[in-house]
């Protein structure tokens, strides 16, 4: 639990057991619902192939503001309870006072209630909604609790709230694909994601399109990131995840063929250095299969507000993945491996590592060689597979860009695709046939 | 616009200005002028200087490249009869793509989501990466309450995905003068964090 909130609990505890011995607590209970309004992007509309979609339009709208924490407080600002939301936004939490508060005042926290990330705003305070006072009734029981409504929505359809919005795509990431890796159940914790703002100085400074910090658990969300999950919140926790999977000597090489470091941001059709392109692009994979299942015939990422797809409402109505945007796809044939041609050559492409890893997940063998799927039993190996690196600056090593003493990068294209391949050979199973279709990402 | 690093530079800016402008309003009441003063905001252009830097320490040079980035940028400071309020202007700087597109849209909403003053102003451009494009200034005469300036800007551009950029500047309007708050300021402050029940929300035709 943060800081913030054990402080306050800390505090409370105190104070009733102080007064406890002289006269018996009071416990009451009440009950609801906690809805978002969601309007994140990223979703697939309604006319698309949504097979495999975990994010259908049908999500868009009021959706539960899953496991969250709440706390109760009096009408004089005192703590008296806390609790969480469920996965469906329910909550039937308890207040603890030594006379039953007439009035009681709940807030929601865009806190994970098992503290795995927590939003705070651009100041560092715990991002949270409240409602108004509630007149408390008396007798209320955990069978039998005081309900206070069926929706308290952080931000609505006129006003959409970005902290509402990343939470619930930061929620999602976490409880569907995270928590279903032992190594980030183990260290995936405590990761404060702050937000809206270019430039937060104290914090990460000026991030202009988000970023992140493996070794602080930080992520810093820029002022337009609130409804972009695959590509700022999702991709940011993305990062801390392979940190934390294993953390290693990070460097800074983009913008291939350009060997000057620094400058430059990366888009999925630009070529990078192998060491970027595989940790953008790995970065951005774990958003990619919390939003498509492992059956999806075309899957999207992209980076905007909206679907990845061209809508035609129609008649006849139709969906179409935009350019770059369907990691499904391959724009050469198997024969052509390497797709090395023009001056942005594709196997650098960051789509052309998104793609690898996605056919190692999925079951929709699209390409000669595809009939692996790491879903089928392998689903946290590949993403556990970093943590199998071995450490150092060898082949295929964690450091693997770094020279022996640490003193420059000499491999450019070192912990890439072709050393993930390496080492998931080596822990599981080969893969060589999948990287090749897929332009044989460095 | 979020709180950033414009904030120091703004609100010494600002702080410039009140001073001219309570020198203005001597003579206004003076009665050396008449109608309202409008003093400049000055402001240095840092479009240009806004480039990604990769920087030691931190894990990438930050997510995949926008297309464009919005601002929301304070031009002057009005003050008439009294009352003072900042009049501000929307730049929209095109990052990537070619023949991009970017239609706008300004509006001002209260602290529950409410359009208070619709259009401010809808414009539309086209161009290129590097191109700026710049809306009419936007100014509104409100009573006292927490408002945003909220502008909303869509981009296409050849070959890439479309996306819907905003950005807003939180506001006070106390005893008719303007005030910026930072977006703590604006949830500490205002109603902005109350959450909504559904009957409010159905009573105010929203969801």
């Amino acid at each position: 639990m943060n800081r913030f909130i054990q402080g306050v609990v800390g505090a409370a505890v105190f104070a009733l057991a102080a007064e406890g011995a002289a006269q018996a607590d009071v416990t009451g209970y009440v009950s609801g619902k906690i809805n978002l309004w969601n309007n994140n992007g990223n979703y697939c509309p309604v006319q698309g192939t949504c097979t495999g979609s975990r994010f259908p339009e049908s999500q868009r709208g009021n959706q539960p503001f899953s496991n969250a924490a709440i706390n109760l407080y009096d009408a004089a600002n005192n703590f008296i309870g806390e609790g969480n939301s469920a996965t469906d936004g329910t909550f039937l939490v308890s207040w603890t006072a030594k006379t039953r508060p007439t009035q009681i005042r709940m807030r929601f926290y865009a806190y994970h209630r098992d503290g795995r990330f927590y939003f705070t705003d651009t100041a560092g305070g715990l991002y949270n909604w409240f409602t108004g006072l509630i007149n408390t009734v008396a007798n209320t029981t955990p069978t039998n609790p005081q309900p206070i409504g069926t929706t308290w929505s952080g931000g609505s359809s006129g006003s959409p709230n970005p902290y509402a919005n990343a939470y619930w795509a930061a929620e999602k990431l976490w409880r569907t694909v995270f928590n279903l890796v032992g190594v980030l159940q183990t260290n995936f914790t405590q990761v404060e994601i702050r937000g809206f703002a270019d430039n937060i100085p104290g914090f990460r400074g000026e991030c202009t399109s988000s970023c992140a910090s493996g070794p602080d658990k930080q992520v810093q969300l820029d002022a337009a990131a609130g409804f972009k999950p695959q590509a700022r919140v999702m991709h940011e926790m993305g990062h801390i995840a392979t940190y934390v999977t294993h953390p290693w000597e990070r460097t800074n090489n983009y913008n291939f063929p350009d060997t000057v470091a620094g400058g430059g941001g990366w888009s999925r059709n630009e070529a990078e250095w192998g060491v970027s392109g595989f940790e953008e692009a790995f970065a951005t994979h774990y958003g990619s299969i919390a939003f498509w299942g492992a059956n999806a015939t075309a899957p999207t990422t992209c980076n905007s507000t909206q679907s990845c797809y061209t809508v035609v409402v129609g008649p006849p109505a139709s969906a179409t993945p935009l350019a770059n945007t369907n990691i499904e796809a391959t724009s050469f044939p198997f024969a052509t491996n390497n797709c090395v041609g023009g001056d942005m050559p594709e196997s650098r492409w960051p789509l052309s590592h998104m793609r690898y890893f996605w056919d190692v997940f999925d079951s929709n063998n699209d390409a000669t060689a595809d009939t692996y799927s790491a879903n089928a039993g392998d689903f946290w190996r590949h993403l556990h597979n970093l943590a199998w690196y071995p450490e150092g600056t060898g082949a295929n090593d964690i450091d693997e860009p770094w020279n022996s003493d640490y003193s420059a990068v000499t491999n450019r294209d070192g912990r890439g695709s072709s050393s993930y391949r390496a080492n998931y050979n080596t822990n599981v199973v080969n893969t060589s046939g999948i990287r090749t279709a897929n332009c044989t990402p460095p | 616009m979020r709180p950033g690093e414009w904030k120091g530079e703004r609100r010494v800016a600002l702080l410039a200005v009140v001073v001219a402008g309570a020198g203005w309003t001597a003579i206004a009441s003076a009665g050396l002028l008449a109608g309202p003063t409008r003093v400049p905001i000055a402001r240095e252009h840092r479009h240009e200087s806004r480039k990604v830097e990769h920087r030691p320490g931190e894990l990438c040079a930050g997510g995949e490249a926008s297309l464009a980035r919005i601002e929301v940028v304070p031009e002057a400071v009005v003050r008439q009869a009294g009352r003072e309020r900042v009049e501000y202007h929307s730049e929209i700087a095109l990052h990537r793509g070619k023949k991009v597109g970017v239609a706008w849209k300004a509006d001002v909403i209260n602290d529950r989501g409410v359009v208070v003053v619709p259009n401010v102003d809808v414009g539309a451009f086209k161009g290129k990466s590097g191109d700026v494009a710049v809306s009419k200034t936007l100014r509104a005469d409100l009573n006292d309450g927490f408002y945003s300036l909220r502008v909303r800007a869509a981009v296409t551009a050849e070959g890439e995905v479309p996306d819907v950029l905003e950005s807003a500047q939180h506001l006070e309007v106390k005893g008719g003068r303007w005030t910026e708050l930072t977006d703590s300021e604006w949830t500490e402050r205002s109603n902005e964090a109350q959450a909504f029940s559904a009957a409010e929300l159905s009573a105010r035709g929203m969801r």
